[in-house]
Parts: structure tokens; sequence; C-alpha cells
């Protein structure tokens, strides 16, 4: 639309003027809001390319090794026993973080007096959150592998991966119970609900979704790491390591990748190129784990929405 | 709601839109009619204004006080959100409370069933006698209190469970089942003229209902527990005209079994559905006052107080 069109026919000489420095100010409005767009896009595409190229690298370096059948044994080559570790202590940390940060949850938003206390342990639990893993991994050693007397062992792993996640499972789970109306509430104790009843039949149903994706984005974390595992769970796996002996020490796929390219580089009776080959292997099944559960995250809690809210 | 009610004669409150507010008495202008079925002759007074049911009929002087409100002040912290409330609840009438906003009236129905226990620090003085026991006593069991005056609520709030499984929620607290859990339920939805527009679709979910019959199903879902008194905010605001018909119409019929207290912002509604009126307002010297109570027809043509007559007749508010 011309500029003539949108402003009243200029008659006067000051007419004309106005209109003249209408038609600036609006080029100059399109002209900033293109160079913004132009911008953001080249950011956005130059941030999307770089994570696609990772993921791409990581999986064509990796190829060789995926491809190759003694990768799944259990041999000197093969992750069998790592593969089966990081799993172990994925669901041993989770049987433990899910019931313990949602009851946490639970109290904080839904029974405690918002009060100071609440405020400080909140404060409390985001401090915890910025703590490096390698200290949170020092302290897992000294408090579960010496004073607890559980050695260097999974069950060590498994707690010091507690701590490490459980600021940030109690915030997405508090996050998933504040997503729940507060009509809901009011609703069920309004029909003679006590405050455990309306939580246990109606808010946690509601919450559902988002506590489903709590639980799936903290897996990815633990499945990711390394530091916090290196003095808790040991470097090496035992002869019985396909067992559930949660006092047994042993290692998982990242502090396997840690140890090949690390401390233990040259080591092995691996030539370099195996080693490179087995390492390369082992992160891209790591990004292909954390791909599927990222994934799993979304997936499953828009099901789960959808599914409680279908007509 | 409030676009399409006609006050009675007298000139339109600021509050209404420019459209609307030459309401002649002859000839309503043809905009008007969006609130058609809602809406009848303008020269009636507001209680002749529903097709049929007169709440004037149903009006019984001698009921019966089910609920005896006493001196009831409320405070949100330090401030006073409700100052000497006193008036009588009265057994199978419609109660309605009407009011500016802000003048404490959904405060003053949230206290019957202990709703405002929920907001931190609140505190309840005075009493509220129900079957000889005040309400407002810290002994009070609030659970069982609920059960007996169930609450419906401004914005239809259905569970995201089946329509079966909403109805019956109240009834499984108590421990209801099986045949008799069928039998309430249906019932209730009968009851909550819900009945023939959900019977073959009971185990979807309540989600997938318009928002007239969700709050409908919210009417069922607290008849379902059979309680003595039931509590509206509001009920019909988040409606169109002619849902809002079909709950007002339910409330005419449930005056019959249940004795109801409805707040309500719209003036000719409290005049179509009930049978006693307060009429609460808030000012700078006294907060939340109750300014006048008694049968709905004195409060809209015979009101004693200046600031009532100011309210019903649209000349604030």
């Amino acid at each position: 639309m011309s500029m003539q069109q949108m402003t009243q026919p200029a008659s006067s000489q000051a007419g004309i003027e106005r209109a003249q420095q209408q038609a600036q100010v609006v080029r100059r409005l399109h002209t900033n809001n293109t160079i913004a767009i132009g911008v953001l896009w080249a950011i956005t595409v130059i941030v999307t390319v770089l994570f696609i190229a990772i993921i791409v690298y990581l999986l064509i370096q990796g190829a060789p090794a995926l491809l190759s059948l003694g990768f799944y044994g259990t041999g000197a080559t093969g992750i069998a026993a790592e593969l089966f570790n990081t799993f172990y202590i994925l669901i041993l940390t989770e049987v433990i973080l899910f019931p313990i940060s949602l009851g946490a949850a639970i109290y904080l938003f839904e029974y405690a007096h918002q009060g100071p206390l609440v405020t400080i342990i909140h404060f409390a639990a985001e401090t915890l959150a910025g703590v490096p893993s390698i200290v949170l991994g020092l302290f897992g050693f000294a408090a579960f592998a010496v004073y607890g007397g559980f050695g260097i062992s999974r069950l060590a792993g498994a707690l010091t991966l507690l701590c490490l996640n459980f600021p940030q499972a109690l915030r997405l789970f508090e996050a998933a119970l504040e997503s729940v109306p507060g009509d809901l509430r009011e609703g069920s104790l309004a029909l003679g609900a006590s405050k455990w009843h309306a939580i246990r039949t109606v808010v946690l149903p509601s919450a559902l979704p988002g506590l489903v994706t709590g639980l799936i984005l903290t897996a990815g974390k633990i499945t990711g790491e390394a530091a916090a595992l290196l003095f808790t769970m040991g470097l090496f796996n035992p002869a019985n390591v396909f067992t559930l002996n949660p006092l047994i020490a042993s290692d998982t796929l990242t502090t396997r990748l840690y140890f090949l390219k690390g401390p233990g580089a040259g080591s092995s009776s691996l030539s370099f190129s195996q080693e490179s080959i087995l390492a390369a292997g082992i992160a891209a099944v790591l990004i292909l784990i954390l791909l599927i559960i990222n994934i799993s995250a979304r997936s499953i809690g828009r099901l789960i929405e959808r599914r409680l809210t279908a007509a | 709601m409030e676009t399409g009610i006609n006050r009675p004669q007298k000139h339109q409150g600021s509050g209404a839109p420019l459209t609307g507010a030459q309401v002649g008495d002859a000839n309503p202008p043809s905009g008007e009619r969006m609130n058609e079925p809602v809406q009848q002759a303008q020269s009636a007074s507001p209680a002749e204004q529903v097709g049929g049911a007169d709440p004037r009929k149903n009006l019984k002087p001698d009921a019966q006080t089910k609920i005896d409100i006493q001196h009831l002040n409320f405070f949100y912290g330090s401030k006073q959100a409700l100052t000497d409330v006193s008036l009588p609840i009265r057994e199978h009438q419609v109660t309605a409370l009407i009011g500016p906003s802000g003048c404490g009236k959904s405060t003053f129905l949230r206290t019957l069933n202990r709703m405002n226990d929920l907001i931190p620090n609140t505190r309840t003085e005075g009493e509220a006698i129900f079957e000889g026991e005040n309400i407002y006593s810290k002994s009070t069991d609030v659970v069982l209190l609920r059960q007996r005056i169930g609450m419906v609520f401004q914005r239809p709030n259905p569970f995201p469970k089946s329509i079966f499984d909403n109805i019956a929620y109240g009834l499984r607290i108590q421990h209801t089942s099986g045949k008799q859990l069928h039998e309430i339920v249906e019932q209730s939805l009968v009851d909550a003229a819900l009945w023939d527009e959900v019977k073959d679709r009971l185990n979807t979910s309540a989600l997938g209902l318009s928002g007239g019959q969700q709050q409908r199903l919210c009417i069922a879902r607290a008849l379902a527990v059979k309680p003595d008194v039931l509590l509206m905010d509001e009920p019909a605001s988040a409606l169109d005209p002619i849902a809002t018909l079909k709950i007002e119409e339910l409330i005419t019929e449930l005056s019959a079994n249940y004795t109801i207290v409805i707040v309500t912002h719209n003036m000719q509604q409290a005049a179509r559905v009930s049978q006693y009126t307060g009429f609460f307002l808030s000012r700078e010297e006294y907060k939340g006052r109750l300014i006048e109570y008694g049968p709905t027809v004195e409060i809209f043509e015979h009101s004693k107080r200046k600031e009532t007559e100011d309210y019903v007749s649209g000349r604030f508010g």
C-alpha cells in the first residue's frame, strides 16, 4: 500500500511534509525489522548446522565400530558390559531419584507453608545444581564409598548421581505440579476429598506429562554423566559384571570413553587405531541413546497429555 | 454476560457498552437480540422476566434457616474483606448474593465451605451455625463439611477424566460402588439436565464437552454426593446466553430439594432465580458489608437502602 493511500490528501505544503516524514519513519521501522530478522535467522541457522554437524560427524566416526560385531560383545573391543552398566545405573538411580524428588516436590509445592523455609530449600537446591559434578564425585567418594561403607560401587555411584540430579528433578516436578490448574484442586476438595486424595486422584494424573518429561530429562543427564562416577564407581569391571549386585565396581560408557582416551590410552592390548575406533563407537552410541531419550521425552509426554485430554 | 441484560427502566449504568446503552422500553434495538432467550419484555418487573417460572411463587416466608451466619468478619492478612455480615440461608430457597466486583460476595460464599482455608494468612471471625455446629470452628471437619455443602465454581472445572468418573468422583471418596454408583451417576446427570446429551458417551473425556455442558457436569458432580446446600460462585458467568438459561432453569428446579446460595454479577439473574437476595458493598469506610438482605422482590422493587436501589437500578456498579 502506498503512502498516498494511507495519509490524508496532502492539500497544503505542511501536509506534504508530514506525509514525507511519516514515510521516512515507517521505512526505517521496516528496515530495522528486516535487519533483525536477518540476524536472528543467521544465528539460528549457524547454531542448528553446528549441532547437526556434531551429531553427524560423531555418527560417521562411530560407524566402523557400530557396524562390527565385536563391538557388541564382551571382548576388549566390546561394550556389552558398559552398555549393561549404563542402563543398570540409570535404572538404579531413577528408582531412588524419582520417589524422593517427587515426594519432596509434592511436599514443598502442595503442603508446605510458602515461607522462608521453602525459599531456603529452593536456594540450597539451586546451589547444589551449580556444584561441578567432579566435586560431587569427590563428595560421593567420601560420603558413600568411605563413610557409607559401600566402597567403590554401583550403589555409591547411583547415590552420587542422586545428589547431582535431585535439584533438577525437584525443579521439573514442582513445575509439573504448578502446571495443574488450581481450579482442579478446589474442585476436588469441594467434593469432600482430603488433600492427599485430591493430589493422588486429580493433581498427579494431570501432572503426569510433566512428570514423565522430568523423569526422562534426568535420565539423559544420568546417562551422559562421567565425572561424578570416576571416583565412586571405578573404571574397571569385575568378572561378575552381568549381575544385579549393587556393591560391585563397574564402568559405564562414559567412564570407559574417558579411560580409553585418557589415563588408559596405550596401556591396553589395543592398537591406537583400534582405540580410536572404539572410542568413536562409544561416543556414537551415547549420542544415539541421548537422542532416543530426548525424542521419547517429548513424544511420551505429548502422548499422555493427549490421552488425558482426549475428547 | 452483562452486555445484553436490560436493567429495569432508569438509565443505563456506565459499564454498559455504547451500542446497547439506549434501551428504550418500546423498541429494543436489533443489536440487543444477542441475548434473546434470556431477555423478556422490558417493562415487566424483574421477577416476571423469567419464562414461566416465577421465583416469587416458590418464596416460602416461613422457610427454616439452614445456615445462620452471625457477625462474620473475614481478613486476608491485615486487610479486612468482610465486616460484620449476618444473614440466614433459608432451606430449599435460592439465596442470591449481589454486589459490585470486590464487594466480598465470593469471599463470603467461600467461607461457607471453608474454601478460603486454602489461601494462606486468612482469618475468620464470627459464626455460621449449620446443623447446630459452627462452620468456622477450628474443630469442624472440613472434609465432612464439604461433603454436606457442595460447590460449583465460576469456571467449569471438570477433571481430566471420563464423564462417568467425574460424576463418580465424590461418590468414590465415600466408597460408593457397584450398582448403586451407576444409579446415582445416572440420576445426578438426569437432575442436572445433562443425561440425554451424554448418555451414549459416558466413557469419553469430560473435557470434550462444551462450556455449558461442562458446567452442568460440575453441577451433577456436586449433586451426586447429595449435599444439603449447594454454593454457586457465578456459575454462568463464563457461559453463553443459551447455556446460561439452562443453568438458571436448572437452579430453579433444584431449589425444590436443595438449599442454594448463588453469587452473581448479573442482577437480572438474581431476580430470575432467587427468592432471597443479599446486597454486598465495599467502601472505604466499610469493607465488605451486607447492606441489605430480604426477599428478592423487596430488594429489587422496594429496597430500603439508597445504595441498594442505586445498584439494582444500574446507577453504579
